[in-house]
């Protein structure tokens, strides 16, 4: 037959998965299972990684029988509780303003929440510990003013008290991105039945809408409590001066503290974090049903609001108050603190911090790295998840799913305890040993990071593409390869690069996992702000750096909104004249898409 | 143009499977219609002819060129088969406008622009929407939607076009329009054409030939007018409209004719035998509710293809009446021409109470009954609480037909 040279022959198809399947998932495992098993293995050695050892319980029988980790247990649970309890309060109360009332403010709460939610945790943190942690911030001078006597420390942030307070600012716009969904999406009608049977606003709110928020509720602060519970920054900043340990603090300070790093002792008690959260991911997958939250419709009820009278100058009032103190204090204190050559001294400010840091070589090779971490690091994060998630939706080989759980198993390691993995990985391993102490160890592990979260973006924007769209190209005469650049890519270049750029944000500005793998020679930005900041007494430095990343970020921002507007332009400018194809409707808007991409996080 | 030939195809998805050792053969230039109920296999055997779906077993070829072959482990991806497919959901695509939606079969044909525009132009002119070229193809109508994925299909000059359910999406009336259409441009174009539906007024008036399949294999094939009139099993008879059904048993076969009593009772039906009938087997009499008539009592003289019946139920449907009869123990319908249409005057004037129910001889055929032993323990169907029978579940329900031989 003729036509035999263009019929191709399949090595047994259904037996095989595809090629390109095979090699993602390889590439996953090795990413994401390598670190995982060798903090496991890591804590049954008698070694530092890379040394030769043997194997031994000493370590983990030492940190289990030490009454030291309960008590980090026990704050812990009390610091993420806490910080989860006001945060979800203060989310649906924020929630609930934008989607019922005539607050006149209220237009202003998601944009100040996703600012807020973008300001990585370590500004925040440091900016606080320089508002009230010393004699000079700030708060304390003021203090000082209005009280009288010498400076000194009044309102001190090293406490319990402070590190719920800044922890809790973090926390509530990410519960305010998640919930605004589920409360915009309360039946209505079951809110006038109440109000026409003569209930009263407030209370119809308590009784009728609260009940029906609760399984939203309850699922996400369980999420919540978990990711809080792995979250070393906040704590290490503010709460190991005043010697609260949680977890993480404690990982970090078996590693830094001493003399000689305890590798066995950090890496055991990172297996209890992780049981601890991996039991609770499981429990609430049981109870809950696994339903999943935070798949949001985006819809919106254009429906009458609640005249709340003059509680809407409350409310108001509330906004000011939050915005004041989780955006404009913070970061007016870094601003004017980097400003000041001596940091608390307010009679001249010049730009003396900045022009040494530039001529700095550490400092400028940081923002580099950052830089190239967070631009590449998104992007490989994202297109790493875009495979994944592509896989699992298309592929009909068994093998389809392992990478997807694969990445899943990533989110029950908080950065640390991931940093902690990819040393060992890392150190270990011969081959691998060579990337240590470069910058690739820093992205690779950041990377792995960030992809449940990027995973979780991308997925539903995979979901959103039908089928058939595919297939119509095949048939159309595309090939699989041509199909997934000429249609899959286009329809979902939006989420592509909202995905991107949230998730290079949150590289970027990542100390949690970089504090373990970024040294002298791959410094990044929060790395060198916080190692300024706690130990070389060079706070004005630090404050200094974290503006120059915040204004990085934002330029970014500014030019990659422009560019893509840009793009747009020119290809409806080309489609009048020919017909073209146009460009997709505006980068991910959608609350629905924010939220997702907050809640892998 | 093409031939399409399909031999053993066989599909599973797990344990079950979706087409069973089907053969089909689709003439050059044929419009072929697959019908069948819902979840029969219908659409899994258009995605292996289109290659979007890899089978387990059997060939698939067009004009004579083997596009699959599960043997030889032999497969034509899809983009290299040469065909059009209009999809169910159409799948136009969101980020194109309509003449980029239909001119990207061409650009990936490599045809060159200035060709590529007038064969678009071509394309968008033959199906009406010319005036629409520049806009997002999402933006239009359902059936303006439909138009453009045709439209599509169409402008490579396949060899094969491919429908899913083309007018499933329509309402009514477009439906109607939107048939007639694509009958014409397959008169234009005489392109081998694939279509499938689960609409039995669809196939008929869409297609060359129609292919009745049933659990993944082939029930019967044939013109429209052969499958209408004359089914050949009890199943293609449910699925094109024969509705009413009577218990019997053959007593006599003569001429091409059998004779079938009716079970409790001592009339005889001349009738059609469905297929090869043994004497004394034990049949259904499938008929069409309009072709069963009712003639006052007064009548009845005990000749052949008449029963006595008690009408149960009498109710105006405007231009026909239904009466629901209860013959010897069984339901049976009949549609009757009402005097608004002029139909017989009795129906104007049979109330309740004792009629002569006439069956028709040619339109009446009897096919071996499949649950014999069931329908024996229950002579009469259930009846509702208005009195109106309860669908007759042995009738052509396909789960429960796949039935033991008992
Ligand atoms: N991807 C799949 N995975 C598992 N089972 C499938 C899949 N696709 C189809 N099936 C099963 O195969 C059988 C045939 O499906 P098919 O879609 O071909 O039916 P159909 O005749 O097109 O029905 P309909 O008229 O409802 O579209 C069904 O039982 C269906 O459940
Ligand atoms: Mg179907």
């Amino acid at each position: 037959m003729n036509a035999a040279a263009s019929e191709a022959r399949l090595p047994s198809l259904r037996r095989l998965p595809p090629p390109a399947l095979v090699a993602l998932t390889v590439v996953v495992l090795v990413l994401f299972g390598l670190p995982i098993v060798m903090l496991l293995a890591g804590a049954f050695r008698s070694a530092p990684p890379g040394s030769a050892g043997q194997w031994t319980f000493s370590a983990v029988a030492a940190v289990y029988s030490d009454a030291d980790t309960y008590r980090t247990l026990g704050n812990s649970v009390v610091l993420s509780a806490s910080q989860h309890l006001v945060g979800i309060a203060l989310g649906v109360f924020f929630a609930w303003i934008v989607a019922r009332t005539n607050t006149p403010l209220r237009r202003l709460i998601t944009p100040m929440m996703v600012v807020v939610f973008a300001i990585p945790n370590l500004f925040v943190a440091i900016s606080y510990g320089l508002l009230a942690g010393s004699p000079n911030g700030l708060v304390n001078d003021l203090a000082v003013d209005l009280l009288g006597g010498r400076p000194r420390v009044v309102v001190d942030v090293y406490s319990w008290w402070g590190l719920i307070f800044v922890s809790s600012l973090k926390v509530v716009p990410v519960m305010y991105l998640l919930l605004l969904g589920p409360v915009l999406a309360l039946n209505r009608s079951l809110e006038e039945a109440a109000v026409m049977a003569g209930s009263g606003r407030a209370r119809t709110f308590l009784r009728i809408q609260l009940p029906l928020l609760a399984p939203v509720l309850s699922g996400l602060a369980v999420l919540g409590f978990v990711v809080g519970l792995g979250l070393l920054d906040t704590p290490l900043i503010l709460g190991v001066p005043a010697d609260i340990y949680v977890f993480p603090s404690r990982i970090y300070s078996y590693l830094a503290g001493g003399t000689s790093p305890r590798y066995a002792e950090a890496s055991a008690l990172s297996l209890l974090l992780v049981a601890l959260i991996l039991l609770l991911v499981l429990a609430r997958a049981r109870f809950l049903g696994g339903r999943d939250f935070t798949t949001l419709t985006g819809k919106s009820y254009s429906s009458e609001r609640w005249d709340i009278g003059a509680w809407k100058w409350a409310c108001s009032a509330a906004i000011v108050v939050f915005a004041f103190f989780a955006l404009v204090l913070p970061a007016g204190q870094l601003l004017v603190g980097s400003l000041q050559p001596i940091f608390g001294v307010s009679d001249k400010y010049n730009l003396d911090n900045y022009r040494t840091l530039l001529e700095d070589s550490t400092a400028v090779g940081a923002i580099g790295n950052t830089l190239l971490i967070g631009v590449v690091g998104g992007f490989v994060a994202t297109t790493l998840a875009l495979f994944v998630a592509y896989a699992a939706r298309r592929s009909r080989s068994r093998l389809r799913r392992l990478p997807e759980l694969s990445v899943w198993l990533v989110v029950a390691f908080p950065g640390i305890v991931l940093g902690l993995g990819t040393v060992w990985a890392y150190l270990s391993i011969p081959v691998l040993r060579q990337l240590y102490g470069s910058l690739w160890i820093v992205l690779i592990a950041l990377v792995v990071f960030i992809s449940p979260t990027a995973g979780r973006a991308i997925d539903g924007a995979v979901v959103q593409i039908d089928r058939e769209l595919e297939e119509a190209a095949r048939i159309s005469g595309a090939s699989a390869t041509r199909t997934l650049i000429g249609v899959v890519a286009r329809l979902i270049a939006p989420a592509f690069l909202a995905t991107w750029f949230v998730t290079g944000v949150a590289v970027a500005g990542n100390l949690d996992v970089s504090i373990l793998l970024s040294g002298p020679g791959n410094q990044t930005v929060p790395v060198l702000t916080y190692n300024y900041y706690s130990q070389n007494g060079q706070t004005e430095q630090a404050a200094a750096l974290l503006c120059i990343l915040m204004a990085i970020v934002a330029a970014l921002f500014v030019v990659g909104r422009g560019l893509y507007a840009l793009v747009g332009a020119v290809l409806a400018h080309r489609r009048r004249r020919k017909d073209r194809p146009q460009w997709p409707a505006d980068v991910g808007t959608g609350r629905g898409r924010r939220a997702e991409v907050i809640a892998g996080g | 143009m093409a031939e399409v030939r399909v031999e053993r195809l066989t599909k599973r998805y797990g344990s079950a499977t979706a087409v069973d050792e089907l053969d089909l053969t689709v003439r050059d230039g044929e419009f072929l219609t697959l019908l069948g109920p819902s979840g029969c296999g219908k659409t899994t055997t258009l995605r292996c002819i289109a290659g979007l779906e890899e089978p387990d077993a059997g060939t698939v070829s067009i004009g004579g060129r083997v596009m699959s072959a599960s043997e030889r482990k032999l497969f034509v991806r899809p983009e290299r088969r040469d065909i059009g497919m209009v999809f169910q959901s159409y799948a136009l695509w969101p980020h194109m406008t309509v003449s980029a939606n239909v001119a990207y079969p061409l650009k990936l044909r490599r045809v060159p622009s200035a060709e590529r525009d007038r064969r678009v132009g071509e394309m968008l002119e033959l199906v009406g929407l010319a005036e629409f070229a520049g806009r997002s193809a999402t933006s239009l109508s359902g059936g303006q939607q439909q138009r453009v994925a045709v439209a599509r299909a169409l402008v490579s000059a396949p060899r094969v076009l491919l429908f899913d359910e083309p007018l499933s999406n329509l309402d009514t009336r477009l439906r109607a329009t939107m048939g007639a259409e694509l009958r014409a441009i397959h008169a234009r174009t005489g392109t081998t054409s694939i279509c499938v539906t689960h609409d039995q007024t669809e196939a008929l008036t869409l297609s060359d030939r129609v292919v009745v399949m049933r659990d993944g294999r082939v029930e019967q094939a044939g013109t429209p007018e052969e499958i209408f009139v004359t089914p050949r099993t009890r199943f293609v008879a449910h699925f094109v409209g024969f509705d009413a059904a009577l218990p019997g048993r053959v007593v006599e076969l003569d001429g091409g004719m059998a004779y079938v009593r009716i079970d409790g009772t001592d009339r005889v039906v001349r009738c059609r035998p469905g297929s090869d009938l043994p004497l004394d087997a034990a049949v259904d009499l499938m008929l069409r509710s309009s072709a069963v008539s009712v003639q006052p009592a007064e009548h009845d003289d005990g000749a052949l293809n008449r029963v006595p019946g008690v009408v149960v139920d009498r109710a105006f449907q405007g231009e026909t009446v239904q009466f629901t009869l209860d013959v010897a123990g069984h339901r049976l319908l009949a549609q009757v021409p009402s005097h608004a249409t002029g139909g017989q005057a009795e129906a104007g004037r049979i109330d309740e109470g004792p009629v002569e129910v006439v069956l028709p001889e040619a339109g009446a055929f009897a096919f071996l009954a499949e649950h014999r032993a069931h329908a024996a323990e229950r002579p009469a169907a259930p009846v509702g609480p208005t009195g109106l029978p309860l669908p007759a579940d042995d009738l052509g329900l396909p789960t429960t037909l796949g039935g033991d031989p008992r």
